[in-house]
């Protein structure tokens, strides 16, 4: 339970991040997508399920605050936490460059997701290079933020009953 | 068998995200009044913090902006570069005055539109998102703002147009650049101030400018760098407002050039105060 509160106050953070602090911190126009990383965290410690889950609820609470259709973020980012889970369940050894590999890689996954989705809703001009450009330095930038966001993510998204030392999946 | 299960489940489940996400998607497109009060309450509720947020944020941003200008000067001593520093802060502020005293007084007498009961606003800054072109203002609801409403600043005495609001909470709102690729308006070019060409005038994706498309095709249509281009009005805009000037034509498929490239009046990036226009007017009971 206190877990999920949690994992609820990372949503808002993420939420109140995105709307104030990274509108003023963009890189060409473009500013990272905070609630991806937090939900590739989660997905890296939690699994696919969990994941899609986690990454539906993060990017409802996000579309809110976008001009786009509601949705478009909650089915990319479900999609992109579904995928991180999968993959986490086939790595064996991890590296300390994790949180920025996946960071990247998750950025690009789910950019590409998002305008793929948009284009396909009927959003103007998804398909297109500047969507692209926008998809790259997003990854690049959430790469860069993601060694800030996974042990912080990580902590919200241990388990109350942790202490036990075992955990079965 | 179990792990076949299993992975079945977690199928099952992102399959019922993603409809739901479309079915999300869907009914917003259609317009949900459902949908819309959800995002105002959620924008009532996470504003406060938001606002918390930004006072700490604006000033931290303004900071990172002046260090950066500083940088410049690093090879002056350090006493004359606290005194540059102080001064050129000094001049930064009152040329910022001095802009937003212009920007207030260039929307308070605006000649080609009535704006008797226009909200005038601050923008507080750019709107979240990496694939729309928004700005966020410091007025909603409660000051009467609704969705749809025409924002604009002034432009040489006449209002232009910057946006429409398409997001509105109780203290603030969300204006929609006419940049933005999902933008549209009927336009109509003023040619040596003749009515020119009718035809709409929409936000692209890779560009700041606007496209201005010529509705039905003739022969004798002509397009003119330097042709101004106004809103037509209708049900969603008064006649006249201004959306730019016309910078090249563009080559729109056929053997005549019949789109064109419009550069808003206003640098969009640099608005610090809009009216937002009370349109349609409400009809005196």
């Amino acid at each position: 339970m206190i877990r999920r509160i949690r994992l609820g106050l990372v949503v808002l953070a993420c939420v109140v991040l995105q709307t104030t602090l990274f509108t003023h911190l963009q890189i060409d126009g473009v500013a990272p997508d905070v609630g991806l990383v937090a939900v590739l965290a989660v997905a890296w410690e939690d699994g696919p399920d969990t994941g899609a889950i986690y990454g539906f609820i993060m990017g409802l609470a996000i579309d809110l605050f976008l001009t786009t259709p509601l949705g478009l973020s909650a089915l990319s980012f479900a999609v992109t936490g579904y995928a991180v889970g999968v993959f986490q369940t086939g790595v064996v050894r991890t590296t300390p460059w994790l949180p920025p590999i996946l960071g990247g890689i998750g950025g690009l996954f789910g950019g590409l997701v998002f305008i793929t989705a948009g284009a396909v809703v009927g959003q103007a001009g998804m398909l297109s290079f500047d969507s692209v450009r926008i998809v790259l330095i997003a990854a690049l930038y959430d790469a860069v933020i993601a060694p800030v966001v996974f042990p912080l993510v990580k902590r919200a998204a241990r388990h109350d009953d942790a202490h036990v030392g075992w955990r079965y999946r | 068998m179990d792990i076949t299960r299993h992975d079945r489940r977690r199928r099952l489940t992102l399959v019922l995200l993603v409809i739901t996400s479309l079915a999300l998607v869907s009914l917003d497109e259609r317009g949900s009044a459902i949908i819309d009060s959800v995002r105002t309450g959620a924008q009532d509720v996470v504003a406060p913090v938001q606002d918390l947020a930004d006072s700490v944020v604006n000033p931290a941003s303004d900071w990172v902006d002046g260090l950066g200008r500083a940088n410049e000067l690093q090879d002056e001593n350090e006493k004359l570069q606290r005194r540059l520093d102080a001064a050129r802060a000094q001049i930064a502020a009152a040329k910022a005055n001095q802009v937003e005293l212009e920007q207030l007084r260039n929307i308070n007498d605006l000649v080609n539109v009535d704006d008797g009961d226009a909200v005038t606003a601050e923008v507080v800054g750019p709107g979240a998102g990496n694939f729309s072109r928004t700005f966020r203002i410091s007025k909603g609801s409660s000051s009467g703002i609704a969705v749809e409403m025409p924002v604009v600043v002034g432009a040489n005495g006449k209002a232009a147009l910057v946006g429409t609001v398409t997001r509105v909470s109780a203290n603030d709102a969300i204006v929609q650049r006419v940049d933005d690729p999902n933008f549209g308006v009927g336009a109509q070019l003023m040619q040596a101030g003749k009515d020119g060409p009718k035809g709409t005038a929409e936000g692209q994706r890779d560009s700041t400018l606007l496209r201005f498309s010529v509705i039905g095709e003739s022969a004798a249509v002509e397009l003119n760098k330097g042709d101004v281009a106004i809103t037509v009005g209708g049900d969603r805009y008064p006649r006249g407002l201004v959306i730019g000037t016309l910078v090249r034509t563009v080559d729109g498929g056929g053997a005549i050039a019949l789109d064109a490239a419009v550069r808003p009046v206003a640098d969009l990036d640099a608005v610090t105060f809009v009216k937002v226009l009370k349109y349609p007017p409400v009809p005196i009971p």
